[in-house]
């Protein structure tokens, strides 16, 4: 069918700065997100400004509940001409949270359908002419971060026999093989395991194990709700009711009950396979059920008395469906309107396609719109915001793939069993903080048959398997939060968005003294991979549950003298991480109360105070977790409190008295 | 009437004898004090520190036995809880003692009030902590004590084998 688009206008030029130098661009032009070279055919999303919008939410409806025009002048003889058949808002109408998504200017995001026959540029170009229209992005796809590692291996443990734990903290029968949160140096695992390389849950369980009212949003492949090791950690939209085809508690979503599949064309049916595993392996890692006696255990599964952290399934993938800006878009709101603290994304673009956080931006304006409103959104009484946590990609890239690597988001890399850089993981600039993800190739190389290296958690048909990844790696850090989260609800503690990130951050263990020396992984041949290429770059260092369940509970004191100046190395006093102090800030009431006469001054990882009297106050560290590129990656920085004692008695053993 | 008093005598007399047993190693001065701080008590028993100058970070918690011996379970210079053991005497209204590791603390200035206990560090009369007596709460005996982080040994497992996809 031969399509007539109607260009309006003559183009006005505009320059823009990058740094290529100066192009000139049509307005038009400036007014394009991303490229159409991998855009969904017959799909654009649109911007409209502040007073256009207004016409546009009051034109009639089809039949089919649809609008097919804008009701402005012009455009919509274009609209006529790239044969629209649906002008309908990104973000579907929910009452409880339209004034919050209004004030981000969520309601201005619209997704036009339309012949797909029809070149998409032609049509984001005609589209964007009018004064009315502020954006038109392209719906370009994201992948699970998996997706381009050709040596990620999905196992079916379907002869899986149970290792006898050495823990008497749960009953799962697999919990022995779960070296990822008890790492008892199990050298049938790999030769070269090191005790002590994993999430450090051994400890943290004994103490807090999860909590029902913390929501974890998994955007990722659906989750198999029903299988027995997950099933009582689903959450549950009790304000749904489930198969009668309507959106009884009016959120925008029909039979959403365990969350929803925003892939076009599913109906909002979450679905999962063989093929389909990775949602559903994410899931059991961060909740599985803990201690019901059968399969594997969950970093925030509770301790088998309903008490787990409840996970919901937000579905952006199924095969090769889904991963548009438009279905990631919406699932993130979704998960920040129907009450989610933690977004876990196990995806992203591949890594070195976006190199500034300024041009991901620009590139996903609908898709970073979503996910800083999930920041922006506070569905705990325990913190003011939602934390954003995504995997930092398998490409052995020195730089985190987008989203991830964007400042305010939390970017995992992975370690393996002897506390090493996985093989295929991404570090450097924009890594935050490194969890499990497994090596194969490291319990591979001992016996080509023995894949136990890697993550072991749920899959689909209610069965278990192993898998690697920064995919893996990555709710291990969403299950730690969601449990520091869980222990501050049981406490009655209170945390800001950055208080909690910079918990995150600094709850770790040292892993640069272990990027010496090198390691194999299989291209074709075993090939060595020099570790020190990794040093300093692994974010923070390891996650650690139990560092990070004591730091919910209270402020590190470090001791100081009371008469002249000591030297701090903070080293000491964050778990050996790896991090940029950039300042250290004292208030002036808390001057007065050490007898300070200068704030501290800070070289390295060394603050230096000079206290005169005995006291005690509260020392403020800005410090950045992750290296910076220079150009536009930056790692993450945040501020964490210290309470400086100085005493006159300090006991040389570290002792009170 | 005369056979109640002998009673309440009796009874006073041997509060007075529980008493004295009961502040083993203490003294029995009793300086006037406005705020109703006495030397007369006994640390024995488990205190919690309320407050140390301004600071409200540090959790520390102490165990005085009638033996002479002592438990403290603090989390103050590191994230996670740490226990120390060891002896104590108070005398002359001095609190000391001796870490396990031959590290010896003190002396402090002791005093009491009902169930609060304060000590001043004899050379920094501005080094003062308050305790209140009260509970060790579960997270500092599970892993401030060496002895409860102990796990079983490893048992003779099953041999874990699992299908997979040649690389």
């Amino acid at each position: 069918m031969a399509l007539m688009i109607v260009l309006a206008g003559a183009c006005t030029k505009e320059v823009l700065s990058s740094s290529e130098g100066s192009v000139e661009l049509s307005v038009a032009e400036s007014k394009l997100l991303h490229s159409s070279v991998d855009g969904v055919s017959g799909q654009l999303l649109v911007y409209f400004d502040e007073e256009a919008v207004t016409t546009v939410e009051n034109m009639p409806q089809t039949r089919a509940g649809v609008a097919t025009r804008s009701g402005i002048d012009g455009l919509d003889d274009v609209l006529e001409g790239i044969g629209v058949v649906s002008v309908e808002r990104l973000f579907p109408v929910n009452p409880k949270t339209e004034e919050r998504t209004r004030a981000a200017g969520l309601h201005r995001w619209y997704k036009l359908k339309f012949d797909s026959s029809v070149d998409l540029n032609d049509a984001a170009l005609a589209i964007a002419e009018y004064a009315e229209v502020s954006r038109v992005q392209f719906n370009c796809k994201v992948q699970r971060v998996d997706a381009n590692v050709s040596n990620m291996v999905p196992v079916t443990v379907n002869r899986l026999s149970a290792v006898k734990s050495t823990s008497d903290v749960f009953n799962d029968p697999y919990l022995g093989s779960q070296w990822n949160y008890i790492n008892t140096g199990d050298t049938d695992i790999y030769s070269k395991i090191i005790e002590g390389a994993d999430a450090r849950l051994e400890e943290a369980w004994k103490i807090c194990a999860g909590d029902p009212r913390v929501i974890v949003a998994v955007v990722d492949e659906g989750i198999q709700y029903t299988h027995p090791d997950l099933a009582a950690n689903m959450w549950v939209n009790t304000g749904e009711v489930d198969g009668n085809s309507e959106d009884d508690d009016d959120n925008g979503y029909t039979d959403d009950i365990y969350g929803y599949n925003f892939i076009d064309g599913y109906g909002g049916v979450i679905m999962w396979d063989e093929d389909n595993y990775h949602g559903t392996h994410v899931a059991g890692t961060l909740a599985a059920v803990n201690n019901n006696g059968e399969g594997v255990c969950g970093v925030a599964g509770g301790t088998g008395n309903n008490d787990g952290i409840r996970l919901m399934s937000c579905q952006i993938f199924h095969g090769y469906d889904g991963g548009e800006v438009s279905t990631v878009a919406a699932a993130v709101k979704y998960a920040a309107d129907n009450g989610a603290s933690i977004l876990q994304c196990s995806f992203g673009y591949s890594s070195g396609v976006y190199t500034s956080d300024n041009a991901y931006e620009l590139a996903n304006t609908a898709e970073y719109d979503a996910l800083m409103y999930f920041m922006n959104t506070s569905n705990s009484d325990v913190i003011d915001g939602g934390l954003v946590i995504f995997a930092a990609g398998n490409e052995m890239n020195s730089m985190s793939a987008y989203p991830g690597a964007v400042e305010e988001f939390i970017s995992v890399s992975a370690i393996s069993c002897d506390y090493t850089p996985a093989y295929y993981t991404n570090y450097g600039y924009g890594c935050n903080i490194s969890a499990p993800g497994g090596d194969a190739y490291q319990s591979l190389y001992d016996d080509l048959e023995n894949y136990s290296a890697m993550i072991l958690s749920t899959i689909p048909y209610s069965d278990y398997g192993l898998v690697q990844g920064t995919s893996m790696a990555c709710p291990h850090v969403s299950g730690v939060a969601a449990l520091g989260l869980s222990y501050a609800l049981q406490l009655g503690k209170t945390f800001t968005l950055e208080e909690f990130t910079a918990m995150i951050l600094g709850s770790v263990y040292g892993v640069d003294e272990f990027c010496t020396g090198s390691k194999y992984y299989y291209e074709y041949y075993w090939t060595p991979l020099l570790l020190s290429r990794y040093a300093g770059k692994m974010g923070s260092g390891g996650i650690d549950a139990y560092r990070m369940l004591m730091n919910v509970r209270g402020t590190t004191c470090i001791p100081v003298s009371n008469s002249g100046e000591t030297v701090v190395d903070l080293k000491d006093y964050l778990g050996g991480a790896t991090f940029e102090l950039v300042s250290a800030e004292v208030s002036q009431d808390a001057m007065t109360s050490l007898g300070m006469s200068a704030q501290p001054t800070v070289s390295g990882s060394e603050m230096t105070v000079d206290c005169s009297k005995t006291g005690s106050g509260l020392v403020t560290l800005t410090l950045t977790y992750g290296t910076s590129s220079g150009a536009g990656i930056n790692g993450l920085t945040v501020t964490e409190e210290f309470a400086l004692v100085a005493r006159a008695s300090h006991s040389e053993n570290g002792g009170w008295l | 009437m005369k056979m109640f008093e002998n009673m309440k005598r009796a009874a006073l007399l041997m509060f007075a004898v529980a008493a004295v047993l009961s502040c083993n190693k203490t003294t029995t001065e009793d300086p006037v004090d406005p705020e109703g701080w006495t030397t007369n008590g006994s640390p024995v028993g488990t205190w919690c520190l309320s407050s140390w100058n301004e600071t409200e970070q540090a959790e520390v918690y102490m165990s005085f036995a009638s033996d002479g011996t002592f438990e403290l379970y603090q989390r103050v210079y590191s994230p996670y809880y740490e226990y120390y053991d060891g002896t104590w005497t108070q005398a002359d209204g001095e609190l000391s003692g001796t870490y396990s590791d031959g590290v010896e603390w003190g002396p402090y200035y002791v005093s009491y009030r009902d169930d609060e206990m304060r000590l001043v560090h004899s050379a920094d009369e501005e080094d003062v902590s308050y305790f209140v007596k009260g509970d060790i709460p579960e997270e500092a005996l599970l892993y401030g004590n060496p002895d409860a982080k102990s796990v079983d040994t490893l048992e003779a497992g099953y041999e874990f084998r699992n299908f997979g996809r040649a690389l």
